[in-house]
């Protein structure tokens, strides 16, 4: 008692760093706390004169009986080091429940997931056969999960490489599904004599960004690009072919007496990227700034520890006028940036036309600073999954379900195969449309 | 249990003790600072929390059974608040407050002509009555470039209450030790200085999850008071 007693006193002579050296930046900002536990309980009782009276005596017997017999705290001690089944498991289960953000809307019951697993995992040896059939574990038990941006990648021998992707295999599976489709050879005849297309130096998963810019009847501006790296690709030194590419659709959008009466911004087989494009290149499409849904993190003290939701608005590029309609095409693969890009951008004159988007709405992004997000287990395997969930302006849902299109063009490849792109063309007719 | 059942217990506890007042019994107001500890390890390692301030404000009522013991009930309001940080000093002040109800034994003993010592050791009833959480917060669609042509993520400044959920464990029980001087200004009236400890023995939240670590609050407690005798 005599020591919390001190403590108390010690701790209110401290006083708090002010708050206003925070800076605005999340990488710059710091802040001091003070310390509950600086001065040891043990050592300053020792220090104390004992006084020497009966009451006193049994005061302090009874107090420090009871100190004596707190409660210990029930933590989940999980070593970050260990490599067994059973521990892989539960720093899994554990990670997860922690650093996922969807919990508030998954219908996995992932407790049961625990019940159900733990049993299993407890039976696993080190050997190749059971790292095999802790591969289709994993697989089991993410197999409903929302998140599309979730997935898990294996380290160890005999599985190094071997990716586990829940919304994937699920849309396999289900009716109606198409593989991936390159429309760029599709598009590139509907283009007026002059486009511009090509490659740039950086890569995702393997494959190099590439772009391409042009007119359709010399008054429809059309751009596509593979994936979005398009401010990082712009900036970047060297031959810079996607900068002659932006430059030419930049410099139509911003033609006097523009001749342009509408933009088709192709988003069919884009699975998103850097987030800063959103401003970079849609921030020149539209006249004002305007807030189009909500994005949130998580504390990072548990499953349903939320931090509020945040207005995510896009910035409009005052060096353009942005009044031009724009079609956005998209398909089942388009996801991620390209899904938060046609819903920042849709209105009543800007309509997406196409197929249901992917339905991964959910930046990725650093779970250090979101206190939610990827993480590794060991050696053993890395989880990729959002840091901060999102919903629409009218607080929408897209994870896991993608974007209604307002007009529904359906992949067709019988048409493709015979030269004709029917998503382009609807597009264009609508353009013509809205014209007349 | 809502916020007016207990307040209702606690006003119809302060109310009995007033009517009996019989032999000695002391009737005053404390008012203070807390300094709160969340007992919790998170999974998530960089994440660091810390203790913070608060204020305490509560009825003293003791009833003198003896010249050295006493029963005391000290009814009121406090704050058990604490900081949350992580290793981007992204940081968050959480501030719970409560009703609260300790009920100690309490022995005192005279130091000097008008200056007593007390102690006292009981246990408490708390109601959790309101939770804000204060701080920033990053916004992934905000950024800006840094020097060095980095993305930098910008940080927001929130201010919000929290809504309370069936995981949440809003009644918490646990023990309190006091210790006091007591200053006689006149024949029937003193003022004193405390400090108090105050330890939960039950969690912030329920045992819903497996692996479920549980929250505990540890608060400390300065106080100053009036009090008047009835004799």
């Amino acid at each position: 008692m005599l020591a919390t007693f001190i403590t108390l006193f010690y701790s209110l002579l401290q006083t708090r760093i002010n708050k206003d050296l925070i800076s605005n930046f999340a990488t710059k900002s710091h802040i001091n706390k003070l310390d509950f536990e600086t001065i040891p309980m043990n050592k300053k009782l020792r220090n104390l004169n004992p006084v020497p009276t009966l009451f006193y005596s049994i005061f302090i017997f009874l107090l420090t009986t009871i100190l004596g017999s707190c409660k210990k705290d029930t933590t989940s001690d999980i070593n970050e080091t260990r490599d067994t089944f059973p521990k892989i498991f539960a720093q899994f289960w554990d990670k997860m429940n922690s650093k996922y953000v969807y919990w508030d809307r998954e219908t996995t019951d992932w407790n049961s997931v625990y019940k159900q697993y733990k049993p299993l995992f407890d039976q696993l040896s080190n050997s190749d056969e059971d790292k095999r059939k802790a591969m289709s574990y994993f697989t089991q038990m993410t197999s409903n999960l929302i998140d599309h941006h979730l997935s898990i990648t294996f380290l160890e021998q005999p599985l190094n490489g071997s990716v586990i992707n829940p919304s994937l295999a699920r849309k396999v599976k289900a009716q109606g599904y198409h593989g991936r489709y390159n429309y760029d050879y599709m598009v590139k005849p509907y283009l007026d004599n002059g486009f511009v297309s090509g490659r740039g130096n950086i890569s995702n998963n393997g494959e190099l960004i590439s772009a391409t810019s042009g007119t359709i009847n010399n008054n429809i501006l059309y751009f596509h690009c593979n994936f979005f790296a398009l401010k990082q690709s712009y900036n970047s030194t060297g031959d810079n072919t996607i900068k002659q590419i932006l430059n030419y659709f930049f410099s139509n959008l911003k033609k006097t007496g523009n001749p342009i009466k509408g933009i088709i911004l192709d988003l069919r087989n884009n699975n998103g990227g850097n987030i800063e494009d959103l401003n970079f290149l849609a921030g020149k499409l539209v006249p004002q700034d305007h807030i189009f849904g909500y994005s949130r993190s998580k504390t990072g003290m548990g499953k349903l520890d939320y931090l509020p939701w945040l207005e995510s608005s896009l910035k409009h590029d005052p060096d353009y006028s942005g009044t031009v309609p724009i079609m956005l095409l998209g398909d089942n693969f388009s996801a991620s940036l390209s899904e938060i890009m046609i819903i920042a951008l849709k209105s009543k004159a800007n309509l997406f036309i196409g197929e249901q988007t992917y339905g991964a709405t959910g930046p990725l992004s650093d779970p250090d600073i979101f206190n939610a997000g990827s993480f590794n287990i060991g050696t053993f395997l890395s989880v990729k999954t959002s840091s901060v969930e999102f919903k629409g302006i009218d607080g929408t849902f897209y994870e896991g379900i993608g974007i209604t299109p307002d007009i529904s063009s359906p992949f067709n490849l019988q048409a493709l195969s015979a030269g004709k792109d029917l998503q382009l063309e609807t597009a264009i007719n609508q353009i013509n449309k809205n014209e007349h | 249990m809502n916020i007016k059942k207990s307040l209702s217990i606690i006003a119809s506890i302060c109310l009995t003790c007033i009517l009996n007042v019989k032999a000695q019994t002391n009737i005053g107001l404390d008012a203070g600072i807390t300094y709160n500890k969340l007992r919790f390890k998170p999974v998530n390692s960089n994440l660091t929390l810390s203790s913070k301030q608060g204020y305490i404000i509560n009825l003293n009522i003791d009833h003198q059974l003896n010249k050295w013991i006493a029963v005391e009930a000290s009814p009121g309001m406090l704050q058990k608040n604490y900081s949350l940080k992580n290793t981007n000093n992204i940081y968050q002040d959480i501030n719970n407050t409560y009703l609260q109800l300790p009920i100690s034994i309490k022995f005192e003993r005279k130091l000097i002509s008008r200056l007593n010592l007390s102690a006292a050791l009981g246990g408490y009833y708390a109601y959790w009555i309101k939770s804000t959480i204060n701080g920033i917060a990053p916004n992934v669609f905000e950024l800006s470039s840094g020097s060095e042509g980095d993305e930098l993520i910008k940080v927001e400044g929130i201010k919000s209450q929290y809504p309370f959920s069936q995981r949440d464990n809003r009644s918490e029980f646990g023990w309190t030790a006091k210790i006091g001087l007591n200053y006689r200004i006149l024949n029937d009236l003193s003022c004193s200085i405390k400090g108090h400890y105050y330890r939960s023995l039950t969690g912030q939240q329920k045992q819903i999850d497996e692996l479920q670590a549980s929250r505990y609050n540890e608060t400390l407690a300065a106080t100053i008071g009036i009090a008047y005798s009835f004799k």
